[in-house]
């Protein structure tokens, strides 16, 4: 959370600039949007405790860190999901193929 | 080869087919084929469920025996799914063929990339 | 076994289902209008029809030994699911009263509501995971219908991808349930799960159980389907996608409730449960994350019901009784402060458009239905005494008795998430600072009285439930108790 935070306040003008192109460089939308980056993080964050704890793996905590340390040198994170999360059918179909295909490992495996 | 192992290959085989021309193919009506085909592949995985080698089909007829025609029908609950099944996707079927003409009419090509591009 | 009941439960699905026909005939009759304000009464008293108990239409029971096996269509009505059908009909029936309000009614999207609110009673209530299908299938040309019905291109749009992948989901939906068939013998729901209680796992029954998470996903808005469900939600006419939201809530319930009651207690079920959670946890966060990003009002509350379909598959997910009374109360409260949101959209954008950089300064022009969205907004949020504050608790409460507060912690902070939102909608919408001429413009706006008594009688359950939440808790636990499984995880 604390990295997270660090990483959103050090980017704020480059924030509110990409927010402005998108023309809602308002101070209410720009809060909301970090408040949405800080959910984003701190959810994912959680996600890694979580399953470290599941796992008990060290080295999936590792990956999950680096994961996060990623995340934070690519910021902002959020216009790239928002992207991902448009309604163009192709990005549709590829998340509903790569969940399918996901699922059917996952639960092979659990055999 | 067994026949009932066959046809569910086949079945299995149209299941694919059908999942890969949905997502991988950049056309509205080939993507609505290739439901069609996914929905074919699952009604076939069901009739052959029901089928039994040299079995008779499951209504009885007054010339039968009833001794052999109980311990020889196909099982019929499948059938009446597919039968089922058959009616709800050509209902869909016709919905989506009326707006993909619908769509065609304003865009003047079949591309799901251009027809149905982020909005 | 096999005792035909003196009831008239078949009833709650048939007669909107043959009013549904008898509309579709008469669209164009000048009764319409009045037949609707009808129907929207008989739909509020059609749940007692039912006695509590199981019904089995036509007696073909298959003998096999000892067992016996139920063949043909079987369906269940106990406390909780007439306490889900009520709250649908209910929805149903505020939704058709605020729809006599409008100028353009016709007997086609009433014909299409009652299809829908019969299909999604069905697939409540049924204990035949073939006519689960047959009804889930049915639900979804009925939505994409009623998304069609507002008759704009960005409406025809989103009901055909809901189609497409609607389509597909159901089909892969038919082979999960062929697979079970093929493994168990049997669609009844109550007969496989106890065959799947005593018999070994085989490949088959894995492939149903992911056959059936997919339809789960699809049906309850969960990811990676939620762009569809949100598209819909928001080229919908608001008034419309509270009733679209209100099926897909209830679908999720009803899915998720066959996929605990089937699996719930096996040993090869926990994967699948943190399958199931990882889901949720998806459907929380991109709902909400995608939520703030929105400047419409109407994608606002398409997003928001994705994160509250997120909450709500959370606390069935985690399956212990706490937790499925936890998501089906959440699943009900949300059904109703949601429907109340949207109705409020509905009157909103009735004032210029339900983009919120364009409106502003409305809250002296109707203040009364202000006070009521705000009621609605903060029992979204979590704020006591109002209805999701009871229900959020179970639900954190749920997951901290489970042993994962990580699920819990990230409860609350789409919850924080949330109330940023919500806020900054209240804050566009009514408090802004307009400018004269909107001030002029808004002085034409004139408010249906249909949709502000629906509103009304939203908010008025709102504090009710908030205050008694025993209501339908009560009414739930019994059931939670029979599907649930006491579990923690011990690491």
């Amino acid at each position: 959370m604390i990295i997270s935070k660090v990483g959103i306040f050090m980017k704020y003008d480059e924030f509110k600039r990409e927010m402005e192109k998108e023309g809602t460089g308002d101070s209410m939308s720009v809060g909301a949007g970090l408040t949405g980056e800080i959910i984003l993080y701190g959810s994912l964050v959680m996600v890694m405790f979580l399953l470290s704890r599941v796992f008990s793996e060290v080295l999936l905590a590792i990956v999950g860190i680096s994961i996060i340390g990623i995340g934070i040198s690519t910021m902002p994170l959020i216009f790239k999901f928002k992207e991902e999360n448009s309604n163009q059918m192709n990005i549709q179909l590829f998340w509903i193929s790569i969940f399918v295909g996901v699922l059917s490992v996952a639960l092979y495996l659990a055999k | 080869m067994d026949l009932q192992l066959a046809s569910f290959i086949a079945a299995g085989v149209l299941v694919v087919v059908g999942l890969y021309g949905f997502f991988f193919v950049d056309n509205i009506i080939k993507k609505v084929i290739a439901l069609s085909i996914i929905e074919n592949g699952v009604n076939l995985t069901l009739v052959s469920m029901g089928y039994r080698e040299g079995g008779y089909a499951p209504i009885y007829l007054p010339t039968l025996k009833f001794q052999l025609f109980s311990t020889n029908m196909a099982y019929p609950l499948p059938q009446a799914l597919v039968l089922t099944n058959i009616v709800i996707g050509a209902s869909m079927l016709a919905i989506m063929l009326a707006l993909s003409v619908v769509f065609y009419k304003k865009y003047k090509t079949l591309k799901t990339s251009i027809i149905l591009k982020e909005d | 076994m096999v005792k035909k009941m003196d009831n008239f439960l078949p009833l709650i699905v048939v007669f909107p289902l043959i009013m549904s026909i008898i509309f579709s005939y008469i669209y164009k009759s000048k009764i319409v209008r009045i037949l609707t304000f009808l129907m929207a009464l008989i739909l509020v008293v059609l749940p007692f029809f039912g006695t509590y108990g199981t019904y089995f239409f036509g007696d073909h029971a298959i003998a096999l030994g000892s067992t016996s096996l139920t063949s043909g269509i079987a369906y269940v009505l106990n406390p909780a699911k007439n306490v889900m059908v009520f709250t649908l009909m209910l929805i149903g029936s505020l939704i058709l009263i605020s729809a006599t309000g409008e100028k353009k009614l016709n007997g086609i999207f009433t014909s299409l509501m009652l299809m829908g609110l019969a299909s999604v009673s069905a697939i409540i209530m049924a204990e035949d995971i073939f006519n689960l299908y047959v009804f889930y299938e049915i639900a979804t040309i009925t939505q994409a219908g009623l998304v069609i019905a507002s008759g704009t291109e960005n409406a025809y749009k989103a009901a055909f991808r809901y189609l497409l992948i609607g389509t597909m989901a159901g089909s892969l939906l038919l082979l999960g349930i062929a697979l079970l068939l093929s493994a168990t013998g049997t669609l009844n729901i109550e007969d496989m799960r106890n065959f799947l209680a005593n018999n070994s796992a085989t490949p088959a029954i894995y492939g149903g159980l992911l056959m059936l998470i997919i339809g789960l996903g699809y049906g309850g808005g969960l990811p990676p389907f939620h762009t569809i469900k949100a598209d819909m939600y928001s080229r919908a006419r608001p008034f419309v996608a509270s009733m679209l939201q209100t099926y897909s809530k209830f679908v999720l319930i009803a899915l998720m409730i066959v996929i605990l009651k089937l699996f719930g207690g096996l040993p090869y079920f926990n994967i699948t449960r943190g399958v199931l959670i990882a889901l949720s946890i998806g459907g929380m966060v991109f709902g909400t994350v995608m939520a703030l990003l929105q400047n419409d009002y109407k994608k606002l509350l398409a997003y928001h019901t994705i994160s509250q379909g997120g909450y709500v598959a959370a606390g069935l997910a985690i399956g212990t009784p706490l937790g499925i009374v936890a998501g089906i109360f959440h699943g009900i409260n949300h059904a109703i402060y949601k429907s109340a949101l949207f109705l409020g959209a509905h009157i909103v954008s009735k004032a210029k458009s339900s983009n919120m950089a364009k409106l502003g300064g409305l809250l002296p022009f109707m203040p009364f239905v202000a006070f009521m969205i705000l009621c609605a907004k903060l029992a979204t949020i979590g704020i006591p005494p109002l209805n999701g504050f009871q229900s959020k608790l179970l639900l954190i409460d749920a997951a901290m008795k489970a042993n994962i507060p990580e699920l819990a912690i990230i409860m609350i902070l789409v919850s924080i998430g949330t109330f940023v939102y919500m806020m900054k909608a209240f804050y566009l919408i009514f408090l802004k600072p307009c400018s004269e001429e909107q001030i002029e413009e808004y002085k034409n706006i004139k408010i249906s009285k249909y949709s502000v008594f629906s509103l009304a009688i939203l908010t008025v359950l709102c504090i009710l439930l908030g205050i008694y939440p025993d209501i339908v808790v009560d009414r739930i636990y019994p059931f939670a108790k029979d599907i649930g499984i006491n579990w923690a995880l011990n690491k």
